[in-house]
């Protein structure tokens, strides 16, 4: 042992010490700053809903105390009309949704059916389109008056009547299915791929059967998969906009975001009304979160990422290979490639033009040399990929840095994060941008 | 200095004093030479040029709204930035802008300015206000009508024969056969208050529950969606519609066409300026601008029906067919506008 001017840290150890004590004090201000950085993001945006909700809504801006939004928001029996919509639609796409991309993501990763990297690609794909398009799509492929899905199927079957009407909580649910189903693939994909086939093994030698192994062996391991996905969904479900717009108000199945937008769009706006309907949005996320936690709170237990080198075997489909594959390409062509080709076609005429129907409709590329001559087209593609790399950006580091703190750093304080980070879940994005 | 160094130093001085004159003045010469257009008015023009930016908020759609604002710009060399929303949009936006103190606007271009508080519009008088009609003209001078918005009833030519159409909203309440297939935007207030002023209360009342009882009409969001929906056969008629976009949408090639029926409601695409204008010289010459021959007859190339009587309307004879019915004209204020919503809600929306 030595002491060098007086100074321990020539001891043994010491700068070891000295290193973990430095790294601790970093951890610490990282966790202060991205605790800063959540709370803000979440809470003052719920501060605003609140402070609106509870004050008068003048011209000008919030007033005295009030509670008169309350009265206005939730006097009348239709809220409760509003709530059971906003549920069941919520709930349906959550589970169709959660269907449709569980099953891609079991071909994809689980089995030898061909055509997986086409299908994983497919599924980002319809990423790209955005919410609003999907639904305007849909209702050209499915309105029972000028769809010209309905057309065809009427042609096809001689049939008097539209068989399909998208003007419908069925038709609502599967527009909106169709076009989140990719993020059911994105959180199931590496669940499935992590999972440890050996222990479906062990249970298929002790002498279960498939149906006993996957719903007590399989089914329990990809529980935080499964239920994590459909909290998401489910939320999505609740916080969507577009598809009850355009689909749900003419069949006058009205959900909470077509209120509150109607609120916030009035003429004048009424913000406070609009923040009163949004407490109840998201109450019904919070619980949503809430039991989430409860379910997953033994997380730890579901882990099976097994070491160096394991690859998990794949199922072979044998002679439902291609069947199989057939049906991922069935679905995709009914879920994304009906509305991209509606849309394709539509973009090349003036008025309404129905694919494979329109007889005499002339086309034109006027509608595309409009939006090139438009002044502020590049200047908005510009801003909308800015806009889309920074928020990844952010988002990306943040939570990397979250998630370091909460399992390296500072586990013991990694809950804080832990339900900061899920905060902003049980805040749908209308309320948010309101 | 040799003689001619002196004569050249003379032209050039006399050169700049024209210039400055001709600066100094504010002659409107447009870029082609032509004659400078009578709104460009000579006392605004010097200080609208310096402000060289117009910010515009309009509901009117881009097809129409760029064109006529590079006319614009043509006459003064204006840069103008246009911004394009629906009526609803424009409205909280900017009411979130004037809680937050920005000034984020110049003129406002949509059909619902007399429903903003008055203290959010700059209180002005355009000289081309003159030629519009009086009922185009806020009393206070906060808006001014740059198109006649009168709303009636339209239908889709393919679906319906002309013959077929009623001729009163009674004879309308009795066609259960288009249950269904009939269509109202969600935010007609204006044209419930008409139908009560003309019926009076208890009668209209009862004849807009039959209204809705018997056609069980679809509530859209959006006007001109709901008369590109009607001209593509989504909804075969339209309960109740603005005239403009009907035409506007026929004029495109859709097969849609109005008829008119007792009442007629009517109000104002409207003209406003923000109180709080970054550039209140441009944004004044640009309010003379919307009320101008030149803005109207462009307008009324796109199917808008003018508020100054040297303009005519297209395609012709619209205005004469409407106005052989009873016009009520409805302008309302923020809590009326409440009131009438609330109602048209319970008898429409069911609530």
């Amino acid at each position: 042992m030595s002491i060098a001017n007086g100074r321990l840290d020539a001891l043994p150890g010491m700068s070891v010490i000295g290193r973990l004590g430095d790294r601790a004090t970093s951890a610490a201000v990282m966790l202060a700053v991205c605790i800063a950085v959540v709370v803000w993001l979440v809470f003052v945006p719920l501060s605003a809903l609140l402070y609106n909700a509870f004050t008068e809504d003048t011209g000008f801006g919030p007033g005295a105390f009030s509670l008169d939004n309350f009265v206005e928001a939730y006097s009348s029996w239709h809220i409760l009309g509003l709530l059971w919509n906003s549920v069941v639609f919520a709930v349906g796409t959550a589970l169709m949704t959660f269907v449709m991309g569980a099953f891609i993501a079991w071909v994809v990763e689980r089995t030898d059916a061909p055509g997986r990297s086409l299908f994983h690609t497919l599924s980002l794909l319809s990423f790209a389109v955005p919410g609003l398009l999907m639904a305007m799509a849909w209702i050209f492929v499915f309105s029972p008056n000028i769809g010209w899905g309905n057309a065809v199927l009427k042609a096809a079957f001689g049939l008097s009547d539209a068989p399909v009407n998208i003007y419908s909580m069925a038709g609502m649910t599967w527009a909106l299915s169709s076009h989140y189903f990719p993020l059911a693939y994105l959180m199931l994909g590496p669940a499935l791929r992590a999972l440890d086939l050996r222990m479906e093994e062990a249970a298929l030698m002790a002498g279960g059967t498939y149906p006993q192994v996957f719903t007590r062996v399989t089914l329990p391991l990809l529980r935080p998969a499964i239920l994590s996905s459909l909290l998401l969904l489910f939320v999505m479900g609740m916080a969507s906009y577009e598809v009850p717009r355009l689909i749900g108000r003419p069949a006058r199945i009205d959900v909470f975001t077509t209120d509150i937008q109607g609120a916030i769009i009035a003429a004048p706006p009424a913000f406070g009304v609009a923040s009163a309907l949004g407490l109840t949005l998201l109450a019904i996320c919070v619980l949503a979160v809430f039991f989430y936690r409860r379910a997953t709170r033994y997380a730890e237990s579901f882990a099976t990422v097994t070491g160096k080198g394991y690859r998990p075997a794949r199922i072979k489909l044998g002679r439902a290979r291609w069947p199989v594959a057939l049906a991922i390409g069935a679905m995709f062509v009914l879920a994304l490639g009906l509305p991209l080709v509606t849309l394709v076609w539509q973009s090349f005429f003036r008025n309404l033009a129905q694919p494979f129907v329109s007889a005499g409709a002339r086309a034109t590329l006027e509608n595309y040399e409009f939006i090139l001559s438009y002044p502020i087209f590049l200047g908005a593609v510009k801003t909308s990929v800015l806009l889309a790399a920074m928020a990844a950006t952010i988002v990306a580091g943040l939570t990397l840095v979250m998630a370091w703190i909460a399992q390296r750093a500072l586990p013991r304080y990694g809950f804080i994060l832990d339900a900061l980070a899920f905060a902003p879940i049980a805040i749908p994005g209308v309320i948010a941008g309101a | 200095m040799s003689g001619f160094q002196t004569g050249i130093r003379v032209c050039i001085r006399l050169l700049s004093v024209a210039v400055s004159l001709v600066l100094c003045l504010g002659t409107p010469v447009n870029a082609q030479g032509a004659p400078s257009p009578p709104w460009l008015d000579p006392t605004l023009l010097p200080a609208a040029r310096a402000e060289d930016s117009l910010i515009v908020y309009s509901s009117t759609n881009e097809q129409e709204g760029l064109p006529l604002f590079k006319l614009f710009t043509a006459a003064t060399g204006i840069k103008v930035e246009y911004v394009r929303a629906s009526d609803a949009v424009l409205m909280s936006r900017m009411a979130i802008e004037f809680r937050a103190g920005q000034r984020s606007y110049d003129i406002v271009q949509t059909g619902t300015i007399n429903k903003m508080p008055p203290q959010m519009l700059a209180e002005y008088e355009p000289p081309e206000a003159n030629n519009i009609s009086p009922q185009a003209r806020d009393p206070n001078k906060r808006w001014y009508g740059v198109y006649a918005n009168y709303n009636s009833p339209a239908y889709n030519t393919e679906r319906v024969k002309a013959s077929e159409l009623p001729r009163s909203y009674e004879e309308f309440a009795q066609r259960k056969e288009w249950a269904g297939k009939v269509a109202i935007d969600g935010t007609d207030n204006e044209w419930l208050k008409a139908m009560m002023q003309f019926y009076g209360e208890r009668e209209g009342t009862e004849l807009v529950k039959r209204l809705a009882a018997t056609l069980r009409p679809v509530v859209t969001d959006g006007h001109l969606a709901m008369a590109r929906a009607t001209g593509a056969g989504e909804y075969w008629v339209s309960l109740n519609n603005y005239v403009n976009l009907s035409m506007n949408v026929k004029l495109a090639g859709g097969a849609i066409d109005v008829w008119a029926l007792d009442p007629v409601t009517l109000f104002f695409g409207q003209v406003g300026v923000n109180a709080k204008a970054p550039h209140p010289s441009a944004a004044r010459l640009a309010a003379n601008f919307m009320l101008s021959q030149q803005c109207q007859e462009f307008l009324a190339k796109f199917g808008r029906l003018p508020t100054r009587k040297d303009v005519q309307s297209n395609p012709p004879g619209v205005v004469e067919m409407l106005t052989q019915k009873k016009v009520i004209t409805v302008l309302m204020s923020p809590d009326e506008e409440r009131k009438w919503q609330r109602q048209f809600d319970q008898v429409f929306k069911g609530r």
